[in-house]
């Protein structure tokens, strides 16, 4: 299956729609914003899940509460 | 502490609950309807309502919907009756709530339809039926028929369209062996629980779905010329004073509000009910917005990068004509395109597969709201409550699927239980956050345990912009809904088709059948002093 096929099966009329046709730069703008914007957020949602999903942390000495201060 | 005698369930793990409402959320509006709505409406131009309605409306009405369930499940409810119970303490309460049990269940009578259809094509092309269909459409043309001809008369007879009963036959193309996989896929999984049917299913089935749509992604944006049909999907077609005009347009802004409203499944009871199996502390608000977020990946990145791109460059500027319906999208556009596509018919199985998979972790989610109110309102075992569900949706289902003639029964269940009262339960529940439970109480729900702070504003947003922004997009849709000509028009149809009348009549009868539920759960929980428990911890 090559290009020179797949290019045969459009008729000549879609053929020159689609060749005069093209991203623009409005498209590109709009096109990065959007899909920008949702891959950014979800893949800040899943760092934040995946973060506070982990085992507790070990705690170090200084964050231990002995209760031996309390009255 | 009364609790109510009867097993609970409960989610097993934090990324299982997310998948599971990312799965009830993500269905086939986001790879047909999302991009065929973009398409119509100039592209580019189409997102920046469709960004505004989702941060306004979308996000917040999900964030209200997790916290109202939370706070039921928290005092020992599970099911949209009980959550109302105690948010709104009166009697009453129960009652209002019961389209949260209508809705899922009356659409997955008609949904798990569509995912058999899914199923099926995903079969035909496996099998190469659908090889052969090409083969036919291609020998039609040399005798002057349209491709198009050929696989909408395929589709027509697989879907049974031509006459009432013509779906129960057990020819090669029938619909009836996939309808009845699907069922028995939906409560097997459905019986075995939350956290062992819902949850495990949804762990392995949200990746493959989305592991299906990179590979038919993949082979698009490997097509020659993809960049005219990216530019279709994503160019602002208009400029100057026609932009302008084309952003002003209140019929783009009440779609992209209806896709966004829709597409995150807020409105539907299913998310107060999955939310209502959290553990008091847990978090809600980072939960939710990660939902909200796979959602919108399979809709915008996936769903709006595949369809439309590579149909037009098939179609051309005539795609345009082809995207008003997503069932006319979907089961023949898409595959006259998959026909003439190199490693087409590959990309056609998975490209259904991922609609299958779309479908089913869908209609799993409608199931659980009813399981819910029948194990708490009655005390049966979750095998008791599926066996009565599974009589009461297989006899909606073979309703719907026995009155094929021109889809009717389907479209008045999809025009009444599919959208208008969605936007009911929406308003309702608004409501109930801003104005019964009180913004102050509920932002302090969702603060609980949260691992992100959700902005103040949003207190506002749900007591004074969402309800107005909600009966401002339902007024709107009845209006247009009015005005269109008759042989468009499903009220008008509900009231003279006889089909559409029974299909009314069907839908009454299961909303009184989920009234006198109510009615015995209501005198059960009283009895127990479960509600009196539940408001004395509330």
């Amino acid at each position: 299956m090559t290009t020179a096929w797949f290019l045969a099966q459009l008729t000549a009329e879609q053929r020159a729609e689609i060749e005069n046709y093209t991203l623009h730069p409005s498209g590109w703008i709009v096109m990065i914003l959007s899909i920008g914007f949702v891959v950014g957020l979800l893949t800040w949602c899943i760092r934040r899940v995946m973060r506070e999903s982990q085992p507790e942390k070990l705690h170090g000495q200084i964050d231990v509460d002995t209760h031996d201060a309390e009255p | 502490m009364t609790e109510l005698p009867r097993p609970r369930d409960s989610w097993g793990t934090r990324i299982g609950v997310i998948l599971a409402v990312t799965g009830s959320a993500v269905g086939l509006g986001n790879f047909l309807r999302f991009p065929g709505l973009a398409a119509q409406y100039e592209g580019g131009v189409f997102m920046i309502p469709y960004f505004i309605a989702l941060l306004v409306l979308g996000l917040p009405l999900a964030w209200a919907e997790w916290a109202m369930g939370r706070y039921g499940g928290s005092r020992g409810f599970n099911s949209a009756p009980g959550i109302y119970r105690v948010l709104c303490r009166t009697r009453l309460a129960p009652y209002i709530a019961f389209p949260c049990l209508l809705v899922p269940v009356g659409i997955f009578m008609f949904y798990v339809l569509i995912e058999a259809w899914c199923l099926g094509y995903a079969w035909f092309y496996l099998t190469g039926m659908m090889s052969e269909l090409g083969e036919q459409a291609r020998n039609g043309m040399e005798n002057g028929l349209l491709k198009e001809d050929v696989y909408t008369s395929f589709f027509v007879k697989f879907i049974g369209m031509a006459e009432d009963g013509a779906s129960f036959n057990l020819s090669r193309t029938s619909a009836l062996p996939f309808l009845a996989i699907c069922f028995a896929l939906n409560f097997v999984t459905i019986y075995r629980g939350l956290n062992r049917g819902i949850e495990k299913f949804c762990l392995w089935a949200m990746p493959a779905l989305i592991l299906c749509a990179i590979l038919v992604l993949i082979r698009v944006l490997t097509l020659p010329n993809i960049d005219a049909g990216l530019g279709f999907m994503w160019n602002m077609r208009t400029e100057g004073e026609s932009f302008t005009r084309q952003l002003l347009n209140g019929k783009m802004w009440l779609e992209a509000t209806g896709q966004v409203f829709f597409t995150l499944s807020v409105g539907l009871g299913v998310i107060i009910t999955y939310a209502s199996y959290l553990r008091r502390d847990d978090d809600i608000a980072l939960s939710s917005l990660t939902s909200v977020a796979g959602n919108e990946f399979c809709e915008v990145v996936l769903g709006g990068m595949i369809i439309i791109p590579a149909a037009f460059l098939f179609f051309g500027f005539g795609v345009t004509e082809r995207v008003g319906s997503s069932f006319g999208l979907g089961f023949i556009t898409l595959p006259i395109v998959f026909e003439q596509m190199p490693l087409g018919y590959m990309a056609g199985f998975l490209f259904f597969i991922l609609l299958f998979l779309a479908a089913a972790t869908s209609t799993l989610s409608m199931l659980q709201p009813a399981i819910a109110l029948l194990e708490e309102g009655l005390g049966v075992n979750r095998k008791a409550s599926v066996t009565i569900l599974g009589f009461v949706t297989l006899v909606g289902a073979l309703f719907v699927l026995y009155f094929s003639k021109d889809a009717t029964a389907l479209a008045t269940f999809d025009f009444w239980v599919g959208i208008f009262f969605i936007y009911v339960i929406a308003m309702i529940q608004t409501v109930i956050f801003g104005w019964v439970l009180g913004v102050d109480k509920g932002m302090a729900e969702l603060d609980r345990g949260a691992e992100i702070r959700v902005p103040r504003f949003i207190g506002f947003v749900l007591k004074y912009v969402a309800p107005l922004y909600l009966l401002a997009v339902f007024v709107f849709w009845i209006y247009t809904e009015i005005r269109k000509p008759e042989e468009q028009n499903t009220l008008l149809m509900t009231l003279r088709n006889p089909v559409g009348l029974m299909s009314v009549g069907f839908l009454a009868l299961l909303a009184v059948f989920f009234l006198l539920i109510i009615a015995q759960a209501s005198k059960r929980w009283q009895q127990l002093g479960a509600v009196s428990d539940a408001e004395v911890r509330a």
